[in-house]
């Protein structure tokens, strides 16, 4: 791996203030670009084409981005196709092409470790036992698994004598989540799960349960927009499980399959905030230049542990925002927390094009258009 | 159920419907009646005077075009006029088909209303298909069109319906068709194409197509900076009407050198700097979700061979750069404002890159001996349109090569003993 990761990843989580942590990242990225233009040819014509070939950049703003889309349709990977050991695909709507992330040995090693530092932040240095707001059948294929799957997975590693809070059919299994918090609920424990999932099939299900979960630590992912009907954002989801489970230690995180292992989660002010291996520009949404801090616009995601595929640097679909920079210490959990803290807005509105035709034309996955 | 506009809209289900298309006159109608010319005069001005036409500036284009002198005198290049006197042993009478079934395309707001136009003029009967989503344009040309037709008792003949395409209609409707027109790509020929229209009739279909522009690198070169702003602003109007997204609307534009050495950077980046400050002196922007698709499609093609060079000017604005004009696919596109730049010899090097899809074929700076080498040699192969840019997306009753006028027509022949 590059040195200016293993650097990053030694450091406490968190603990790297932005001067610092630019610092490293602009060399591991300038690195890491060297390493794609060399072993992926797609990554070499892009660079070629449209950012004037391989330069030693001088900010991490002028790091190239790749579409985070570009994913979806294109082959993208620099090592040969025996070394890849996992084929990582993201969720998407029906009809929708997935992402693919081809990740090999040490990638997913990196990826592994990184993620592990970044949770020790909020867990302590123990394995936890761990509670899984989910069910265990959505393991299937491991060579070629679903970001839910995936990401289930790759949490599970963090904890250990794991229960399930929902069977199959995602109905809640009272017997399992009570059972886990007789033996293990009067220590620390460690819950995860999807927002969604966790709002509607776990915190519905089980609300009047009285459940103590006092000493449960729960990290969380997926975003507010399917909880939009039902009004719950990050206020509400915090005072209701305060108020009938009296949990109030909850991380939500931001993340991606395009560069999975880097999770920025939740600190002070609710702010998401890069890990040491990441970091974030935020762009302007009509010129495309980075914006000055606490002004809006498109998340560009940048990391050092994408090894075996060029997403080390990606412009995402989403809008975000900038508010914080190096908080320092939280009073809100007591812990310290440096680097660029976001917020994240929500999506790029879907906006489409009307072709020619007012029948839904099967084979074209471009332009939908009204019948 | 089928909505039929009106004032107000009736919903009729099929057995209603069957009785009204059963009743529809279209008996005795003659082409190019007094009455079709009042109504179509009368909608362009309202066009003209319409509170929406600074949006909509299509709308103006249509107007200049229901004007009298022109709908005149695309009547008398027809051949569909009667008023010729016969003196010989053998003449014509043209008259109308009978019931037109018209299926606008869903991108082209204005369209509906020029095959309409038409098929009025023909002397048809007309039964018009509306997109179930109308822009406000299309809103307002329906509410007026139908304004118009009430005053002039022409309500019965123009039904200008909206219905779901399973229920049967388009079928029902076909069956009873002399003339069907399908507009609005392959996969909607195809698919309506598998309902017959009455034996004797005729149903033309307007499939995917799409269009270049070539410019003279010399004529470019030799204009003023006023003139090269104006040309900008033309092919503005042809490129970023209907959001690229017409048939007409320019994929590509090619340079043709000569032969010439030319500095292949410099020439191009002069013409999208001056194209980019008309976008912006426009005030036209292009929503972020699209200038994201945009920018992944250019570093597809890149991936693909499709482009050799990409740059992002704007939101508004892509270009990717073909070296070698063969390997220029405009089939491959996304729309909203990304255009493939290539250069190329002379005229005759558009012709490998033309086929059946190709429509319309915009230019400055071609001599008319080009023009003419060029017709001859995409004879044939495709390519129905060579217009001078900031034309390209004006409506001809001479479309993708049919005449369209006299085939909404038929002709009885007298024989004089």
């Amino acid at each position: 791996m590059i040195d200016e990761l293993q650097t990053l990843m030694e450091r406490t989580p968190y603990g790297v203030d932005e001067s610092d942590k630019t610092r490293l990242l602009l060399s591991g990225l300038n690195a890491l670009s060297a390493q794609h233009y060399e072993s992926c040819l797609p990554y070499r014509e892009i660079l070629d084409g449209l950012w004037g070939g391989i330069q030693t950049y001088k900010s991490i703003e002028q790091i190239p981005y790749l579409p985070v889309s570009l994913f979806k349709t294109q082959i993208l990977r620099s090592v040969s196709s025996e070394d890849i050991r996992m084929t990582l695909t993201s969720s998407g709507t029906t009809g929708q092409a997935v992402s693919q992330i081809f990740v090999d040995k040490a990638t997913s090693g990196y990826q592994q470790k990184a993620l592990s530092k970044t949770l020790q932040h909020v867990l302590g240095p123990k394995r936890l036992p761990m509670l899984v707001l989910d069910t265990d059948a959505i393991f299937k294929n491991p060579k070629m698994m679903s970001a839910r799957g995936a990401g289930v997975m790759g949490l599970m590693r963090y904890g250990h004598h794991h229960a399930f809070a929902m069977n199959e059919a995602l109905e809640p299994n009272f017997e399992a989540v009570k059972s886990f918090l007789k033996t293990y609920g009067d220590e620390p424990f460690f819950m995860f799960g999807f927002t969604f999932l966790v709002w509607s099939r776990f915190y519905e299900a089980f609300k009047n349960e009285g459940l103590n979960l006092e000493n449960g630590i729960l990290i969380h992912s997926g975003g507010w927009k399917k909880m939009i009907d039902s009004a719950v954002d990050n206020t509400v989801f915090r005072a209701s499980f305060a108020r009938d489970f009296n949990l109030h230690s909850i991380y939500n995180f931001y993340g991606m399959v395009e560069q999975i292992g880097s999770l920025f989660l939740e600190g002070p002010e609710g702010l998401l905030f890069a890990p040491n291996v990441s970091d974030v520009i935020i762009r302007n949404e009509v010129t495309w230049e980075p914006q000055p801090i606490g002004e809006p616009g498109l998340i560009q995601v940048l990391s050092l542990l994408p090894h075996s595929y060029p997403g080390h640097s990606l412009l995402t679909e989403d809008v975000g925002v900038i508010e914080e920079v190096d908080p320092g210490l939280s009073s809100h959990d007591g812990k310290t927390w440096l680097g660029k803290g976001i917020r994240v807005l929500g999506r790029v509105k879907k906006a489409e094009l009307r072709g020619c035709s007012d029948v839904v034309a099967a084979s074209n996955s471009g332009t939908k258009a009204a019948v | 159920m089928i909505t039929i506009y009106g004032n107000p809209s009736k919903k009729l289900n099929k057995n209603e419907f069957v009785k009204r298309l059963n009743s529809l006159e279209y008996a005795g109608q003659q082409p190019l009646h007094e009455s079709a010319f009042k109504i179509l005069g009368a909608l362009s001005k309202e066009c003209f005077s319409a509170p929406i036409k600074a949006e909509a500036p299509q709308l103006i284009a249509l107007g200049f075009w229901l004007r009298q002198a022109n709908l005149k005198r695309i009547a008398m290049s027809s051949g569909v006029d009667n008023h010729g006197s016969n003196s010989e042993k053998t003449w014509s009478r043209n008259c109308a088909r009978g019931i037109a079934f018209h299926l606008p395309p869903a991108n082209v707001d204005t369209l509906f209303v020029y095959t309409w136009a038409l098929s009025l003029l023909a002397g048809n009967t007309n039964i018009v298909r509306l997109p179930t989503t109308m822009n406000p344009t299309g809103t307002w040309l329906i509410s007026t069109i139908y304004k118009i037709l009430e005053e002039a008792n022409q309500t019965e003949r123009n039904l200008f319906c909206h219905f779901e395409k399973e229920g049967g209609f388009v079928e029902l409707i076909s069956e009873h068709s002399d003339l069907r027109m399908i507009w609005g790509g392959d996969a909607k020929v195809k698919l309506i194409s598998q309902y017959p229209v009455r034996p004797d009739g005729l149903s033309l279909g307007f499939p995917d197509r799409h269009s270049i522009s070539v410019v003279s690198e010399a004529a470019y070169t030799a204009l003023s900076d006023t003139e090269k702003d104006t040309l900008a602003e033309k092919f503005f109007n042809d490129v970023f009407w209907f959001d690229q997204m017409g048939c007409s609307s320019p994929r590509a534009l090619l340079w043709c050198t000569e032969g010439k050495r030319i500095d292949k950077v410099k020439v191009p980046e002069d013409f999208y700097e001056r194209l980019q400050k008309v976008i912006q002196s426009k005030g036209y922007e292009t929503p972020v979700g699209i200038a994201i698709a945009k920018f992944a499609f250019m570093n597809e093609r890149i991936i693909e061979h499709g482009a050799n060079y990409g740059k992002r000017v704007s939101n508004e604005l892509s270009i990717s750069s073909v070296n070698q004009s063969i390997d220029l696919d405009i089939s491959k596109f996304n729309g909203g404002g990304h255009l493939y730049d290539c250069f190329i010899g002379g005229v005759s090097d558009i012709i490998p890159l033309t086929n059946r899809a190709t429509q319309t074929i915009s230019y400055f700076g071609l001599s008319n001996k080009q023009l003419s080498e060029l017709s001859e040699g995409i004879s044939s192969r495709g390519g129905y349109r060579i217009v001078p840019i900031g034309t390209a997306l004006d409506f001809n009753e001479t479309w993708d090569g049919v005449a369209l006028l006299s085939h909404m027509c038929r002709k009885i022949i007298i024989q004089s003993s």
